[in-house]
């Protein structure tokens, strides 16, 4: 029987999750290892963002304990086939993040939070993407940010890195 | 259910809207999450929301923002260096800049002197480095650092082409050198070097805000050698008769070619 852990949410929301799937988080692996995860573990992470967190642990988890149930004969096209899986699991994972943005930014403070280093810098690519090729008016439009340069000083970063600005 | 597929179907319009804002983008997963939530009430679309967001910088701080920047490709950082002070001051950090100049230069065949002073900032280096490579104006530095490859073309007389170890097939290729007195000398025991005295000319004219009319460089009173610059930065300097080709020096420790305040056209 699996040991469970109860996660309760900064709303207070409690999550019954298998410790399996939990300790992937640094975090609160270092918590149970001190002892100091007993009754229900508060985190200052709303449910709906949990959720999400969860959602990651559980796809990741269930990838690692297929692959310790494989022997070596026709691994290399089930690992294939995983491969294909994940990754769409991943578009469809990334696309409903690129589609609430808000949860985006939840999630990725999460995973930095609960010290989730694979899912923290899938997260980064993703905000990577939303800023990658586009000039700075588009940047500061899209996070709704005052442009506080001089006139001058704009001038003088333009003029010394005068190849990126080029079309 | 009549009633829920015309539901539907006003959905598509919207989406129809959206789709348009958006460039055709994500219609499916769109249409599929709005059949999910089946919520009575009609969407805004995402546009509106988009310009809420909050300065991911404010968010997140700073070593999270350089993780997330570690991901973009050199211009894009550039680009994100004008968004606002705070965001230049993590876009320009050594560390990361340290690794794109390590890409950079990787493969290149010289290294610009101007980008490897000790204490230069890594962006600076960065950016020195690409207008450098840019640069098609060859200068006396660029002649005198580096070795040249030197072989006749296939339009001189057979003669000619029977001394020249590039047409034989044999090594090592012949090699001049120039120097700051403005004189030119081969290697040792080159077979068609006539021992006598070389002098060399940049010859450069300018026509308005320093765009080359005429550049080229010339060895005593023999024909132009057009100068051409290739994707490894290397050189190249020909006419109808011969060939010189820079040698890749990018090992040379403190870099090759001119200083800053010598570079007037890039």
């Amino acid at each position: 029987m699996a040991i469970m852990y109860a996660l309760k949410s900064s709303d207070n929301e409690i999550f019954e999750v298998e410790q399996k799937v939990i300790e992937q988080s640094e975090t609160i692996k270092k918590m149970i290892e001190d002892g100091a995860a007993t009754g229900e573990i508060p985190l200052q992470v709303s449910s709906k963002t949990l959720a999400k967190v969860l959602e990651w642990c559980k796809q990741r988890q269930h990838k690692t304990v297929e692959n310790e149930n494989d022997d070596n004969k026709g691994k290399r096209k089930k690992e294939r086939d995983e491969d294909d899986d994940i990754k769409e699991w991943e578009n469809k994972f990334s696309d409903e993040l690129k589609a609430d943005k808000d949860v985006l930014f939840d999630l990725l403070l999460a995973s930095n939070y609960l010290d989730l280093p694979a899912l923290l810098s899938f997260l980064c690519q993703l905000v990577a993407d939303m800023v990658a090729g586009k000039m700075p008016e588009e940047i500061r439009r899209m996070f709704n940010i005052e442009n506080d340069f001089t006139p001058e000083e704009e001038k003088a970063i333009t003029a010394e890195h005068g190849w990126a600005f080029q079309p | 259910m009549e009633l829920k597929e015309v539901e539907e179907s006003k959905n598509d319009v919207i989406s129809e809207v959206v789709e348009m804002n958006r460039r055709g983008k994500k219609r499916k997963s769109r249409r599929k999450r709005e059949k999910i939530t089946e919520q009575a009430t009609v969407e805004l679309p995402d546009p509106v929301k988009e310009v809420v967001l909050q300065d991911p910088l404010e968010v997140f701080g700073g070593d999270i923002m350089l993780m997330i920047v570690r991901n973009l490709d050199a211009r894009s950082v550039v680009l994100s260096l004008l968004v606002s002070r705070g965001w230049h001051s993590f876009a320009s950090s050594d560390s990361l800049w340290t690794s794109k100049c390590e890409e950079l230069w990787l493969g290149k065949a010289h290294l610009p002197r101007l980008a490897l002073v000790p204490g230069l900032p890594k962006l600076a280096a960065y950016s020195l480095s690409v207008m450098d490579g840019k640069r098609n104006r060859i200068m006396k530095e660029d002649l005198c650092d580096h070795v040249w490859e030197y072989h006749f073309n296939k339009v001189v007389p057979e003669y000619w082409l029977n001394l020249d170890p590039y047409w034989k097939g044999t090594r090592p290729l012949m090699h001049r050198h120039f120097h700051l007195d403005g004189s030119q000398t081969a290697d040792p025991g080159d077979t068609v070097w006539g021992g006598h005295e070389c002098c060399y000319t940049i010859v450069t004219s300018v026509v308005g805000e320093g765009k080359l009319r005429e550049h080229y460089v010339r060895i005593n009173h023999w024909p132009h050698m057009f100068v051409s610059r290739k994707l490894d930065w290397s050189w190249e300097m020909s006419n109808r008769i011969y060939c010189y080709s820079s040698v890749p020096d990018a090992n040379r420790e403190g870099g090759t070619g001119p200083l800053p305040a010598l570079v007037e056209y890039s």
